[in-house]
């Protein structure tokens, strides 16, 4: 997968770098407007994640001159300002998602994986990890191709683990994920462990080889090797 | 009612009177003119048959339809005249008549009276017709007043008409077009100031708005910063249990942070009034709220039910109705007992949050205020509430809290 990055702050820009290209992505930055027009311009990606406030322009214009020359092209706006004005207008002009700043960086991918399985596959792309597999588009996860039956929240926890596979994922991202706004009211961890729990019930009666391994005191890691 | 019909009203009610009075006064000047008149001329024919009586002739004018001439052997102590009815041939009936009695001398020296009585029917004609004449043109006068004043009116008060037409389209965040110069100096006045209000509104608001977005920036991005780094920190392979235990107070301290400058930009919008109504599913946002709450709910065996009467009608920007009702949930559920319950009613005019739980040791009063806890080591931003306040004041909704015998009772409604 092939990715540019439209931001002018240096460390985040260093962070999200190197954690996409853990994930095997090919990054190129850019780090102000005409540098993210040029590159546009230019080339084509997969997907484009774009901050609005840029020096020497706006991510909003990036994101027009990106619908009209490369209109397969996933656009995800990460922004600061997080006036309602720029998601709206983001969104009308083409961008096909809006993440607020700061964001943990699990949902960045979790988000660039859903969009570009939307862009390039119709969303139609199953994930097969040995004996598991998912169907994002039907919600349908099957083990030894025997269907679980999962809860909605489940489903999006599962989803998120695999999107993140072989990284570990602090609890609070994966809070934040699955509660939204009211991770804060779950703060007692052992509410997502009891989450964790059920759902990794669930997949090894169906025979599933546990993956999930918990990383003490921080949070949990889906591994594959 | 509008100003114009007031002006009409009020023309009316002042012309009914005038015009009764006018018509009823005029009538009885006529009948007085027509009366004098008649008087001299009966006096001036008792006259002229007293002179007659005088000079020894006794022969009386022939009786006429319209007019009777008698001598009485009487006495009479001065001129009299007086009205009568009596019956009339000509008319077939009573009708009214204008009598004289004359004192003279008879033709035998002795007393006499002479009476004269003249039919007064054409004349009361008369008198009526120029009543009616007169309550006719003042009529037409107050009809034309009527006519012109409203005709002045619509004209007059078209500039303040499109004046309050443009007000009632003023859109803090969209341009405007000035109030126009009017040829009425006090339109003109009223419109420079109006002019002169939005500007300061509108740049007011761009300010407010420019400022948050910037504090949005300045804050957030560190903030980012922070996440991000901590994110790649956890991948370190072999972090210690001193290490994950630094880390975990890390997030922990990010988030809240991360919270708090949220809630209170968000606060500083809502102030600044940048988010426009719309219908809200109410139900459907109670549903997913308290879904994504039902975990919590599960392990504190708390009981949720909603109940909708009738379809709520509440206006409010979306983002502004989800945050009202996941923070009104959220208390609802944190702030109850093991086992406790949480109902929900929808109602067209609004909802009620009601919830068993302890009773507070905040005084119910400044449960609203910012950053208020009821526990001041929790982690909550103290924010939620005063939050669906400010949402609450700026939409013109009511919102009270009240607390008895352990059930707490928040209602949101919209304000007569």
């Amino acid at each position: 997968m092939k990715v540019l990055l439209v931001e002018d702050e240096p460390e985040l820009r260093r962070s999200v770098l190197a954690y996409l290209h853990g994930e095997g992505m090919v990054v190129e930055v850019a780090r102000d407007f005409p540098e993210a027009m040029d590159k546009t311009g230019l080339f084509t990606y997969d997907a484009v994640l774009v901050d609005i406030t840029l020096p020497k322009g706006s991510g909003l214009d990036v994101v027009r001159q990106l619908r009209t020359k490369h209109p397969g092209t996933g656009i995800i706006i990460i922004s600061a300002k997080g006036s309602l004005d720029d998601k709206v207008r983001g969104l009308e002009l083409g961008a096909d998602d809006y993440l607020a700043k700061p964001f943990h960086l699990p949902e960045l991918v979790a988000r660039l994986h859903a969009l570009v399985r939307r862009k390039t596959f119709n969303g139609r792309q199953d994930i097969v990890l040995d004996e598991l597999r998912l169907v994002p588009e039907d919600k349908l996860v099957e083990v030894h191709g025997e269907r679980v039956e999962l809860t909605g929240m489940q489903f999006d926890l599962l989803l998120f683990l695999v999107a993140n596979k072989d990284r570990v994922l602090s609890r609070s991202a994966i809070a934040e994920h699955v509660w939204g706004d009211h991770a804060e009211a779950m703060d007692e961890h052992d509410l997502l462990y009891s989450h964790m729990k059920n759902l990794r019930k669930k997949l090894t009666e169906h025979g599933w080889q546990d993956r999930i391994k918990t990383v003490y005191g921080i949070g949990y890691r889906f591994t594959t090797t | 009612m509008k100003l114009l019909h007031r002006t009409a009203l009020n023309h009316l009610l002042l012309a009914i009177p005038l015009v009764v009075i006018g018509t009823v006064a005029g009538h009885y000047a006529v009948r007085h003119a027509v009366n004098d008149e008649l008087d001299e001329q009966l006096q001036h024919h008792a006259e002229l048959i007293a002179a007659r009586l005088a000079a020894g002739e006794s022969e009386l004018p022939a009786e006429a339809p319209d007019q009777f001439v008698q001598v009485l052997p009487e006495r009479s102590t001065g001129i009299a005249f007086r009205d009568t009815l009596l019956y009339n041939a000509a008319e077939e009936g009573v009708i009214p008549w204008r009598m004289v009695r004359y004192p003279a001398v008879g033709v035998d020296g002795g007393p006499a009276t002479v009476v004269i009585a003249r039919a007064t029917v054409e004349y009361e004609d008369l008198v009526t017709t120029v009543a009616l004449v007169i309550g006719g043109l003042l009529l037409l006068v107050f009809l034309g007043n009527f006519l012109v004043d409203r005709w002045l009116n619509t004209r007059l008060w078209r500039p303040f008409h499109n004046t309050l037409d443009q007000l009632a389209h003023f859109q803090v965040d969209a341009p405007r077009n000035e109030l126009p110069r009017t040829g009425i100096t006090e339109f003109n006045a009223m419109n420079g100031t109006l002019n002169a209000m939005m500007a300061k509104l509108q740049r007011d608001f761009t300010a407010q708005k420019r400022f948050s977005e910037q504090a949005a920036h300045e804050l957030q991005t560190p903030l980012a910063v922070m996440q991000g780094k901590l994110d790649e920190l956890i991948q370190m392979p072999e972090l210690g249990e001193l290490e994950a235990g630094m880390i975990e107070v890390l997030y922990r301290a990010r988030e809240r942070m991360g919270r708090t400058v949220q809630n209170m930009l968000l606060l500083a919008r809502i102030g600044n009034m940048e988010y426009a109504a719309a219908p809200v599913d109410w139900q459907a946002l109670f549903q997913d709220q308290a879904a994504l709450l039902a975990g919590l709910m599960e392990r504190r065996a708390v009981h949720f039910q909603l109940h909708v009467d009738k379809r709520c009608e509440l206006r409010l920007h979306p983002v502004l109705a989800e945050l009202v009702v996941a923070n009104l949930l959220r208390n609802a559920v944190q702030h109850n007992h093991e086992g406790g319950s949480i109902n929900v009613r929808i109602g067209s005019e609004g909802f009620v949050v009601t919830n068993s739980g302890p009773t507070l040791n905040v005084d119910p009063e400044r449960l609203f205020e910012r950053f208020t806890k009821g526990d001041p080591s929790s982690e909550g931003s103290g924010l939620g509430l005063s939050m669906v306040k400010e949402v609450c004041d700026n939409a013109g909704l009511r919102l009270e809290y009240t607390e008895a015998a352990g059930v707490h009772t928040v209602v949101v409604h919209r304000t007569r």
